[in-house]
């Protein structure tokens, strides 16, 4: 029996804790790929996570009654981590777009060229108005305990298709985002499914990938190096054949002599054409990216693009100056993403999700020693409504789902929490999230604990 | 709905099979939605369910509450739920209206006659007769005249199985050393074999300094040990645990002992200082940042103490009693009620007194006055807020009169209230407060913080810890992160589905029934600790011995008597061999629970000793080796294979305890790799690769996944360049090459190839040539400003997320040079003048040169209102004409309303220095009066001499160049299997 009979037998809900060093002992790769247990709409994700929170209603969900509410109280008395005080209209126009006529903000002309490929989710919610726990909330679906992320489990349940590539990548540029590592966390899951964090402000490619490089030796003494190493390893192994972890290791090696020369290779940004690399921009955030889908391309499973380190989207002070800004550097390399997707035959089995942890308030924060000293110009976290897209393998685009009230505050129409989004998008990648489970500590964890239903309405 | 599809539904729900649909769509798409929607406010939870309504049962919803029945079965539009969720009637549930898919399952669930399971799934599960008879809480039966060997021989012969031959004499010493001290054999350790007993080394190796640390590791893995917290800052003194879980199983502590002191050492009477380090095992859990992570705090707390010592899964009765193991979710509050009474401190451990340390005590008092100040001032203003939303409280806690605490929380939400002041009002209303509900008292500033204050307390929160870790590397481990009771011991309640906002019943503080039957004693020792520990460590506990002794075996054969280690439950898997588990917990308790001779008493067998080599018959019958016809082949862990790449080069360091260093630095700190710092917010992907212990949790066994990540670390590290050019370089003949890495001369085909491979000489490379920029730390005579010292900085530090930087030592700070660093662009000064920080550049010709530059110091709001830094002073010093200019940047008006950050920083531009070759500039920054965020920006351009030299661009870590063909043949050697298995 494989490992992948096996898996598919058990349904996901057996592979329990004996089991994948068992396998591994067997000299199975645990990154090997899978096929999940029902027929899948998408077989890659990309996240473009937008960290701090964008503001629902200066993107995707426009309210004109903040405009005439501008200046003064809503009737709307939702409880807010900061003290905030009158309506604040959006300081951007909105407008429709493509077919389905879906109104996008001003800041994201390129994406809404692709609006009717976009399934807008505009009632979503998620529990704490706070960094930290919405972050892991949005990742691992739970708060403040450790689980692992959303790109382990996908990559525990699928293993990945390119073997010299971890199975799950994080891009973010100069650092990490707040709780760092946690967001791309295996937590109990093997290592192997833990994600790779890459720093895409570097460009030099033993800077992006710790090891990536023979420094010390350079490639053809490393090969020589490798010939001695396997003849020694074989004699090593003469009287030890029945082992199947000699053999793992001793394939390692080339499996690593192997990933350089692909790293090397999916990082080299100069092997693009101009004109794409034109299409997603010279920037930071247009060249991380074009890694993306080079990545994706190339058959890495799970690939999370931060908009950079800290909270960049966490605009308290100024929302105008912080969206336009953020909006700017992203816009045009998400929409080149969308479009060459496509170009490449890639968009209808990849799932792409654009959101950030929470939305922000319609009403304006309050300045605030300690939070925001610049006054009377910005939002504050929001988790009771929020807007998030996807689009690709399986969803239904130039669609909106939900709604929040008239003001933008809290999703009341068809709301969507967060372990609901979890849940469907496990079963656009061919999981029933109560079945994928992994025993750990006694228990079947599940990606969405006893929570979660799918929301057929966001599929194709 | 229409009449004839009524009727549809009905004859289709005649068969059983369809009221077993009726039951499965009930169970999915209903009941979710009353438990979620319904129950805190009309269920058993709720003290007095609202309106007199009960949804958690069929009966409940057909009688109805006061209005009448809830549901008429089969007719959706006659029911009161219906009309209540559809908002036609009253409006439920109150916090929002369900989603209509939702509300049309209720209907259709109506629709099929509300069809519920006849055996209610959703109430606390009784044990099973099969479950109470489970093997592991039956107390330890010792077989009478048992051996190891012979429990493991019975086994073996009913499959036609035997041992197998003993190992060959170089195999079992380096698996003893392995196993008991996780360092390698040396040459002479091999030499000493020959002549010496097995009994003999083991005794040495059991009483290596070696062992504690070895076994520590394995130890800390299930401690979820970790240097850092939240938001990367460290536990201040975290090391201290570590190290008394060294010292305690150097001096072989009795097991039952070691448990009380980490559970338990403060109450110990007449107990040593030093124990109280014990109880790091409570202090370095969880380290939850705001109050409403407190109960997964105390959740952490109860899963790692009932992992570790007793192999059982307690944290899964959290919400519901345990679906498998007879544990209810009382027992679960009854552990709760004693950590809700245990509360971390640092504790001062040091045998002698203390260092009084007078720049640390008068910051961190410094720290505390701010904090207070703040705290007293906000206090002030919040209490005015809540006297002026008066009105809104009183009619909130008006309508709130009889709700669970979770609506009132959710009511507070709402209404944009403070949910402790609603809860204020509540009382005031019920007579139980006897103030004013605005009055809140100080100590809970917490429960009424905005998001700003917040912020600012945990800032100043932060720099306190962050001097205090400071102290701890200053003045070494005189303190340890304790815990003790809380001065006033608060009651537990159950909190219903785990909701810390839904408090039931009361629970009394007490051990698991499971373990001490229906009438457990209450413990009425302080918060309970003591007696806790005490029951888990009675020799009548049927479960502690027999966790720990399958530990040590699971580290002696790779694989344990029960392979779920932490996982002694009905789910978990049934021991291979139970009488030899029994035998040993039986041996193990009667032998004073000593570790080491329960190591010692394995190791002795023929079991433990026995070859790994692996035969037909056996693979046939036994492919798992469950049986033991063979000792198992293990992968060296990365530990060990760290360590044993450091000792091939000579370089191990083998100091035990201490702080903690950082594996991210060139060259290597070539400390013994249990000491690598270990943060919980930066996971560092080479540990995770090798699938070292996730720090966050309690992990029982590693996982032992291949990777290629790993293999990438031995090709192309420069750590393993660096040991394999340090044992070329002390190889003088292949021979000792061999000796050195693989402890055994080669033989001539293998001499014949290294040979071809390396050549016959070691011809090592020249040296690098060094730029023009070094980086060190100085010391400035006060009067002249003359530089007096240049000490070099040795390590090149980096990580994620902050810049590299040449530092004193890999992890900072450090005793010797504080804080000081170099970066790129600027860097941080030591503590005083004789630790100041000197970026120096070397003439390389006869010249005029200019220099260009501004030094500045970025100052945030919190800066600028405490006062986190005082300022730099920055100097340019020629080694020839002494002091070129000097700069202060001042920060000490502190502004109590800053509006926006701000920026300090001067031009320090200099022209026609004269240099001849071989002067040094020397750009030397130091503290003023106080070290702390004193991170400057100073990279000076130097045009002039035949060149231009940019501080930033020209920066960078040691290059050692590349390595020899000798080195490169080593570190072939290094990464052999040969190297890395244990026969």
């Amino acid at each position: 029996m494989t490992r992948r009979d096996l898996l598919n037998l058990c349904g996901m809900g057996m592979p329990a804790l004996a089991l994948a060093p068992m396998l591994d002992a067997a000299g199975v790769n645990p990154l090997a790929a899978r096929h999940p247990p029902l027929a899948p709409r998408a077989k890659r994700v990309i996240h473009i996570f937008m960290n701090g929170g964008p503001s629902q209603v200066d993107t995707f969900d426009p309210k004109p009654m903040l405009a005439t509410y501008a200046g003064r109280e809503i009737p709307i008395h939702l409880r807010t981590e900061r003290k905030t005080g009158a309506a604040y209209p959006s300081p951007f126009e909105f407008k429709r777009h493509g077919q389905s006529g879906i109104e996008v903000s001003e800041i994201f002309p390129h994406v809404a060229r692709h609006v009717d490929d976009l399934c807008v989710v505009r009632s979503m919610h998620t529990n704490i108005p706070n960094h930290e726990p919405s972050l892991l909330m949005m990742n691992c679906g739970a708060e403040v305990q450790s689980r692992p992320s959303f790109g382990s489990w996908v990559t525990y349940g699928l293993g990945t298709e390119n073997q010299n590539l971890p199975g799950f990548i994080a891009l973010c540029p100069g650092g990490l985002p707040v709780r760092g590592t946690h967001n791309w966390r295996a937590s109990f899951l093997p290592g192997a499914y833990q994600g790779t964090h890459i720093d895409t402000r570097e460009s030099a490619i033993d800077r992006l990938v710790a090891n990536i490089r023979p420094l010390a030796t350079g490639p053809a003494a490393q090969r020589r190096q490798l010939d001695l190493l396997a003849e020694m390893n074989r004699a090593y192994a003469a009287g030890r054949e029945d082992d199947a972890m000699l053999d793992a290791r001793v394939q390692s090696f080339e499996l690593a002599y192997r990933m350089q020369m692909e790293a090397s290779d999916v990082f080299d940004l100069s092997r693009e054409p101009a004109s794409v690399r034109e299409m997603y921009g010279d920037t930071v955030y247009g060249r991380q990216m074009l890694m993306a889908r080079r990545l994706l391309e190339r058959g890495v499973r799970f690939v999370q693009v931060w908009h950079g380190a800290g909270q960049p989207w966490d605009a308290h002070n100024d929302v105008k100056a912080n969206h336009a800004k953020n909006a700017g550097e992203c816009d045009q390399p998400i929409a080149a993403l969308l479009a060459d997707l496509k170009q490449r035959g890639l968009f209808n089995d990849t799932l792409v999700i654009w959101g950030g942890e929470f939305g922000r308030t319609p009403t304006v924060e309050l300045a605030a020693f300690g939070s925001n000293l610049n006054g009377d110009k910005g939002r504050d976290h929001n988790s009771y409504g929020f807007t998030m897209w996807l689009a690709g393998g399986g969803v239904r685009g130039g669609h909106i789902h939900g709604a929040t009230d008239e003001f933008g505050f809290r999703a009341v129409e068809q709301t969507v929490h967060v372990h609901d989004l979890h849940a469907t998008l496990l079963h656009l990648l061919g999981f029933d999230h109560e079945k994928f489970t992994y025993r750990h500590a006694g228990r079947d964890f599940r990606l969405t604990d006893v929570h979660g239903r799918v929301v057929r309405e966001l599929l194709a | 709905m229409n009449r004839v599809l009524k009727l549809l539904l009905s004859i289709a729900l005649a068969g059983p099979l369809a009221a077993q649909d009726g039951v499965t769509f009930f169970e999915t798409r209903v009941r979710p939605v009353l438990a979620r929607a319904c129950y805190t406010c009309h269920s058993a939870q709720a003290k007095t369910p609202f309106a007199g309504l009960r949804a958690d049962s069929r009966e409940g919803l057909l009688r109805g509450g006061d209005h009448g029945p809830a549901i008429v079965p089969g007719q959706p539009e006659a029911s009161r739920l219906v009309a209540a969720i559809r908002h036609r009637s009253i409006q439920m549930p109150p916090a929002g209206k369900l989603p209509e898919e939702e509300i049309v399952a209720i209907e259709k669930w109506i629709a099929m006659g509300a069809p519920w399971p006849a055996s209610p799934v959703a109430q606390s599960a009784k044990p099973t007769a099969a479950a109470s008879k489970h093997w592991a809480w039956q107390s330890v039966q010792a077989p009478t005249g048992a051996t190891i060997d012979g429990l493991i021989e019975q086994k073996l012969a009913a499959t036609s199985l035997r041992l197998s031959p003993p190992a060959a004499r170089r195999t079992l010493l380096r698996r003893l050393h392995h196993d008991l001290t996780g360092l390698a054999p040396t040459a002479e350790d091999y030499q000493a074999f020959e002549k010496e007993s097995a009994e003999s080394a083991v005794t040495r190796l059991l009483a290596s300094p070696h062992f504690g640390e070895r076994w520590a590791r394995h130890w800390l893995d299930l401690a979820r040990f970790s240097d850092a917290g939240f938001n990367n800052i460290r536990f201040g003194y975290g090391h201290a645990y570590r190290d008394w879980v060294i010292a305690a199983f150097n001096r072989d502590l009795p097991y039952n002992e070691f448990i009380t002191h980490q559970l338990a050492a403060d109450k110990l009477p007449g107990n040593a200082p030093g124990n109280l380090a014990a109880l790091g095992f409570l202090a370095l859990g969880a380290d939850p940042h705001r109050a409403s992570g407190i109960a997964d705090k105390l959740d952490d707390r109860i899963d790692t103490t009932t992992r570790t010592f007793l192999g059982l899964t307690v944290a899964c009765a959290r919400c519901h009693d345990h679906k498998y193991d007879p544990i209810p979710t009382r027992d679960y509050y009854s552990l709760y009620g004693i950590f809700l009474n245990t509360v971390e401190r640092l504790e001062p451990v040091a045998t002698g007194p203390v260092a009084a340390h007078p720049y640390y005590d008068k910051q961190l008092a410094r720290r505390l006055g701010q904090l207070d100040a703040y705290q007293r001032a906000r206090i002030a203003e919040l209490r005015t807020d809540a006297r002026e939303l008066e009105p809104k409280y009183r009619a909130a806690a008006v309508e709130a009169r009889g709700m669970t605490g979770a609506q009132v929380e959710n009511l507070a939400r709402e209404r944009n209230l403070n949910s402790y002041v609603l809860n204020r009002w509540l009382r005031k209303l019920a007579g139980e407060l006897p103030g004013n509900p605005e009055e809140i008292p100080l100590e809970d500033f917490a429960q009424v913080q905005t998001e700003g204050d917040y912020n600012t307390t945990n800032n100043l929160a932060w720099e306190y810890r962050r001097l205090l870790s400071d102290a701890a590397f200053r003045l070494g481990a005189a303190r340890a992160p304790a815990v003790r009771d809380r001065d006033e011991i608060l009651p537990a309640h159950i909190l219903i589905r785990g909701n810390p906002a839904d408090p039931g019943e009361r629970t009394p503080r007490r051990f698991l029934s499971l373990l001490c039957g229906d009438s457990c004693p209450e413990f009425r020792n302080g918060s309970g600790r003591l007696e806790l520990a005490r029951a888990i460590a009675s020799p009548g506990n049927p479960l502690t011995a027999r966790v720990l002794v399958n530990r040590v075996w699971t580290q002696l054969f790779g694989e344990g008597l029960v392979r779920t280690p932490s996982d002694f439950g009905t789910r978990g898997e049934s021991p291979t061999h139970p009488e030899l588990l029994d035998h040993l917990a039986r041996a193990f308790i009667d032998d004073g629970w000593s570790v080491k001779r329960l190591i010692r008493r394995i190791v002795l067998t023929r079991v433990y000793q026995q070859t790994s080599a692996s035969h037909a018959p056996g693979r046939e019958r036994d492919p798992d080796n469950r049986l033991l016809w063979r000792q198992n082949r293990r992968r060296m862990d990365f530990e060990a294979l760290r360590d044993a790449m450091l000792l091939a080069s000579g370089r191990l360091d083998k100091a035990v305890g201490g702080p903690s260093f950082s594996l991210q630095s060139q060259p290597a700190e070539p400390r013994r790799t249990m000491y690598a710092h270990v943060e919980r917010e930066r996971a560092q992907a080479l540990l995770r690769s090798f699938n070292t212990a996730d720090p966050e949790q309690h992990t029982p066994v590693r996982y032992a996944t291949t990777v290629p990540q790993q293999a990438l670390f031995l090709i192309n590290s420069p750590f393993v360049a660096e040991q394999a050019e340090r044992v070329a370089a002390r190889s003088q003949t292949i021979e000792e090459m061999y000796r050195a890495i693989l402890g055994r001369s080669p033989g001539a085909a293998e001499r014949d190839r290294a040979i071809t491979f390396a050549g016959a000489a070691n011809l090592r490379p020249a040296p690098q040539e060094p730029g023009a920029w070094r980086y060190g730390a100085a010391r400035i005579d006060a009067e002249s400003g003359r530089l007096m010292e240049f000490r070099p900085f040795a390590y090149f530090a980096t990580g994620v997320g902050v810049p590299d930087a040449w530092q004193a030592g890999s992890l900072l700070p450090g005793a010797r040079e504080g804080a000081a660093r170099l970066t790129a662009s600027g860097g941080a000064p030591g503590d005083d003048l004789n630790h100041a920080v000197a970026r120096r550049w070397v003439a390389p010709s006869q010249g005029e040169i200019s220099i260009q530059g501004t030094l500045a110091l970025n100052l945030d709001a919190f800066d600028l209102r405490f006062g986190y830094t005082n300022g730099v002073r920055g100097r340019v010093i020629h080694s020839r004409l002494g002091q070129l200019g000097e700069w202060t940047l001042r920060h000490d008006k502190l502004n109590p309303n800053p509006t926006r950050a701000e920026t300090k920083k001067e031009e320090t531009n200099l022209h026609r220095v004269a240099v001849v070759r071989g002067d040094t500039i020397d750009f030397v920054v130091d503290a003023l009066d106080d070290y702390e965020g004193d991170n400057f920006t100073w990279a000076p351009v130097i045009t002039g001499a035949g060149g231009v030299w940019n501080a930033a661009k020209d920066f960078h870590g040691p290059d050692p160049g590349p390595l020899s063909r000798w080195g490169q043949l080593a570190q072939v050697l290094l990464m052999t299997n040969e190297f890395a298995f244990i026969d």
